[in-house]
């Protein structure tokens, strides 16, 4: 694998060119980028021919290794990977220890080794196991095995602990990766660890620069432990997670991509873009699938706007629905802790779970409407079907429901990151960012309670 | 919407220009024999519909609610599907008839732009509402959404049938479950049926472009049935249905009855063997000279993991298939096949929704290649030798049914083991 950075924005942000990544040494990948999150190798809810009506042939799939942790004797059998083995051959694949998707439980990892979560139930998986796994998986990059299970509010003591065996495991998997001729090709990703600490993260940061880390066999980072996976990470806006990516960010060679898993809010994701993080994964569309929504965030600059005047996408239905976190904001920022009360503000709500980003399908308002799920859109869904249809399909509780919602929601997601490299590549992130908050969130009419823009 | 032109019409090539409406007083269908069995009963045939020229015999899908199993269009198209059948008392439910009034039709609802047809919404009241009861004005039963008393007669099928604007329509029949026992109910069932024929017919809006279809029935009594042919083919239609079947009953009792109806039906139209979708019975009706079937099956097996193959279903969730690394079926050219092996579909059987899309599609494709490879030997006059292959892979190592046998033995097919 090559990253090279191409561009540092003034405007924040960076872009960089991915390339030789060993199943698809021609294809050039420019980030900030999303990978294709996959649940037991698929996009959820789409086969490969669908799939293929979204994204290109060769998008990136981010495979977590708990789908496969069951089937290490089959890919060993099989020979040719797990992008080869889901019908998915031409993609390249990155592998993480957990599925971003799912909330990982808490306090099952120990010194022995780490839970995995599979179909089954769960596996405690050794650094040799792992490895085992990756070389049947053959991913083109993977994370190293790493505990990143201390969770909000987590003691010193854990989050030593969760260093203490992370920082054994991964020294393991590198002295396994490079005895590996089957991880010959195969990036290594140092995770990014310290929990929620800004001073144990920045400290794990530094030990990995420090000599007891061999940095030759360590090609991108993944920043782990800000969240334990799965739907509350929507809940974390950026004032959650700035100063600590900052603090993990800060010490290392900025020259290697960084990653970062979760289902991040678009606003997050912007803050992190910001930071300098380069790849993504394509949960947020999924959970927003899982619950019948239809992302209709706005998120297309037009030509420069110098006086914040920005137009309006066309179709936004947001109007009655506040950002949940805007009520917890003072007090999040003053406490430094994740918004919990969303809670409340979800129960009040008659609608279903949903967020300011995204239509609800289920509503009966679309049920005679015969515009698409988002005017203007150019996705396959969208051309295709009205929301009368789509809500016809979802209330009838039709499998095609989900299919035509995740096609769209993916689609939707894969254009808001060409915009965020567009804006980089213009310094405009930051009139990007306005342009979401003050579409999305326009109800607020200006009390102050916007989340947090971007900070300096 | 216009009624579509030979010239312009989709679907099968095969001398669409040249077929003429040879039979039916219908606008709305031509019917033209393409080829005949010299054996069996079997024949091939062109059936022009407004949407599509449809080749039989043929099995369509079932897409209840306007659509197939989470499948897009166009890839069940490119299982081969010519017709999905959508259901009547479902649809009329819900989206209802004011909203297809309002899109065009279930087609446009649903960019389907191949043929559909339509039950009458009877059966699903009998078989699915426990309250459901049959007057002489129609089918009464208790709204499972808010209780209160409804009433299905064969005006409101029509209209709602009329609404959704699929190529064929079914007209509302008195349903009888097939293993009841009372002559004189199913008696009162084949005649009323006639009645609601008339019913039927007459409520019809859109005769040029909407066909419908009576329905025999007279349950498992030979003379009941003939009474309904009888009295069904006095009423000119553009094609007829086999109703009352697949319920359940007896095969020594089922092959009889269409043996008996495929008998009396006139040649020159086609015949629809409602609920039938089991690959043998498929054989044998078409050995029987049926042209048109549908069943839930296919796409029902498959969301248990089942995947049709030449001797019947494979279950992938089956340990025998974690490292069997070969497509369902090598000679299947359906996408699933084109790409997933058994053992991924092992891996995500029952738990991805993504398993259930591609085992429906190689099970739409398998019926869809099985019907083509029927409609080729009638073609090339190799049916019977078509059978009795299809019969050895089907039944490898064990003894025919006696039923396969006899009724195949009634249409001059002999099985050999």
């Amino acid at each position: 694998m090559k990253f090279a950075i191409e561009y540092i924005s003034k405007g924040g942000g960076r872009i960089g060119r991915l390339t030789g990544l060993q199943s698809q040494p021609g294809a050039v990948h420019e980030t900030p980028m999303v990978l294709v999150s996959t649940v037991g190798g698929s996009a959820p809810h789409l086969t490969q021919d669908v799939l293929h009506l979204v994204v290109d042939k060769d998008a990136p799939l981010h495979v977590p290794a708990q789908h496969f942790c069951d089937h290490v004797q089959v890919l060993q059998n099989y020979k040719k990977g797990v992008a080869h083995f889901s019908a998915l051959q031409g993609h390249s694949v990155c592998v993480s220890v957990q599925d971003a998707a799912k909330a990982t439980p808490q306090g099952y990892n120990h010194k022995k080794g780490v839970s995995l979560w599979t179909y089954g139930g769960r596996q405690i998986i050794t650094a040799d196991k792992y490895m085992d796994l990756m070389e049947a998986m053959q991913p083109d990059w993977y994370e190293a095995l790493n505990d990143a299970d201390p969770g909000i509010g987590s003691s010193k003591k854990r989050i030593l602990n969760s260093t203490t065996s992370s920082m054994e495991y991964l020294k393991q998997c590198i002295t396994l990766h490079k005895a590996s001729q089957k991880l010959k090709g195969s990036a290594l990703f140092a995770p990014l660890l310290g929990g929620r600490s800004e001073k144990a993260r920045n400290g794990w940061s530094k030990s990995l620069m420090s000599t007891t880390v061999d940095k030759s066999a360590i090609s991108g980072y993944t920043i782990v432990g800000l969240h334990t996976n799965g739907p509350e990470v929507e809940d974390l806006q950026p004032v959650n997670v700035s100063n600590i990516v900052k603090a993990s960010l800060e010490p290392l060679a900025a020259e290697l991509p960084r990653q970062t898993a979760g289902m991040w809010n678009p606003l997050t994701v912007l803050q992190l873009a910001h930071l300098g993080v380069d790849i993504f994964d394509s949960t947020f569309p999924f959970l927003v699938t899982e619950r019948r929504g239809a992302l209709t965030f706005p998120f297309r600059l037009n030509r420069r706007q110098n006086d914040g005047a920005y137009s309006k996408g066309s179709c936004l239905e947001h109007q009655n629905k506040k950002l949940k976190v805007s009520e917890d904001s003072p007090k999040a920022k003053a406490e430094e802790e994740v918004p919990r009360q969303d809670n409340k503000i979800r129960e009040s709500e008659d609608e279903e779970l949903s967020s300011p980003y995204e239509i609800n399908m289920k509503n009966k308002s679309n049920v005679s409407l015969m515009k698409p799920l988002l005017e203007g859109c150019e996705c396959y869904t969208c051309k295709n079907f009205t929301r009368a249809y789509v809500h016809h399909l979802t209330i009838a509780n039709e499998l095609l429901a989900p299919v035509l919602l995740m096609m769209h929601n993916l689609h939707h997601w894969m254009d808001f990151f060409s915009s965020i490299r567009e804006a980089i590549k213009t310094d405009r992130l930051e009139d990007l960012q306005t342009l979401i908050t003050t579409s999305v969130f326009e109800s607020n009419e200006g009390d102050g309670l916007l989340p947090d823009l971007i900070s300096a | 919407m216009a009624t579509a032109t030979a010239a312009s019409l989709p679907g099968a090539s095969v001398a669409a220009a040249a077929a003429v409406s040879s039979s039916s007083s219908s606008p709305a269908l031509s019917f033209r024999i393409l080829a005949e069995c010299s054996k069996s009963k079997a024949r091939t045939s062109l059936m022009k519909l407004p949407h599509y020229a449809v080749e039989l015999p043929m099995f369509m899908p079932v897409g209840t609610q306007g659509t197939l199993k989470g499948l897009l269009p166009e890839q069940v198209k490119g299982a081969k599907a010519q017709v999905i059948l959508g259901n009547t008392y479902h649809l009329g439910t819900r989206p209802g008839k004011d909203l297809f009034q309002d899109f065009g039709g279930l087609h446009k609802f649903m960019q389907w732009d191949r043929a559909l047809l339509t039950d009458s919404g009877g059966f699903q009241m009998v078989s699915l509402l426990d309250l459901a009861e049959i007057t002489e004005e129609g089918v009464k039963f208790r709204s499972p959404y808010d209780g209160s008393e409804c009433m299905l007669t064969p005006e409101e099928s029509i209209e709602i049938q009329n609404a959704i604007g699929a190529d064929i329509m079914m007209q509302l029949d008195d349903v009888v479950d097939v293993r009841e026992k009372d002559y004189e109910r199913f008696k009162t069932a084949a005649y009323r049926t006639t009645r609601w024929l008339d019913r039927c017919i007459k409520a019809n809006k859109n005769p040029d472009r909407q066909n419908l279809f009576p329905i025999i029935q007279g349950g498992l009594f030979p003379d009941l049935r003939k009474i309904s042919l009888e009295q069904q083919i006095a009423r000119d239609a553009p094609g007829y249905a086999i109703g009352g079947l697949s319920g359940g009953e007896a095969k020594e009792k089922f092959w009889p009855t269409v043996h008996l109806c495929t008998d009396h039906l006139p040649k020159n139209k086609p015949r629809y063997c409602m609920g039938v979708g089991f690959a043998v019975d498929l054989v044998v009706c078409c050995a029987l000279g049926v042209d048109m079937f549908d069943c839930v099956f296919p796409t029902r097996t498959a969301r248990f993991g089942c995947a049709l193959v030449d001797n019947g279903q494979i279950n992938l969730k089956a340990r025998d298939f974690a490292n069997d690394f070969r497509p369902i079926d090598e000679k299947c050219g359906c996408s699933t096949c084109r790409n997933y092996s058994r053992a991924y579909l092992h891996t995500i059987v029952t738990k991805e929704t993504v398993a259930c899309h591609l085992l429906s599609l190689h099970n739409v494709a398998y019926q869809m290649r099985l019907m083509q490879s029927i409609r080729d030997s009638i073609k090339k006059d190799c049916f019977a030798e078509f059978v009795e292959d299809f019969m050895a892979a089907y039944y490898k190592d064990q003894e025919y049914p006696q039923w396969v046998v006899d009724a195949l033995a009634a249409v001059k097919i002999t099985l050999k083991k």
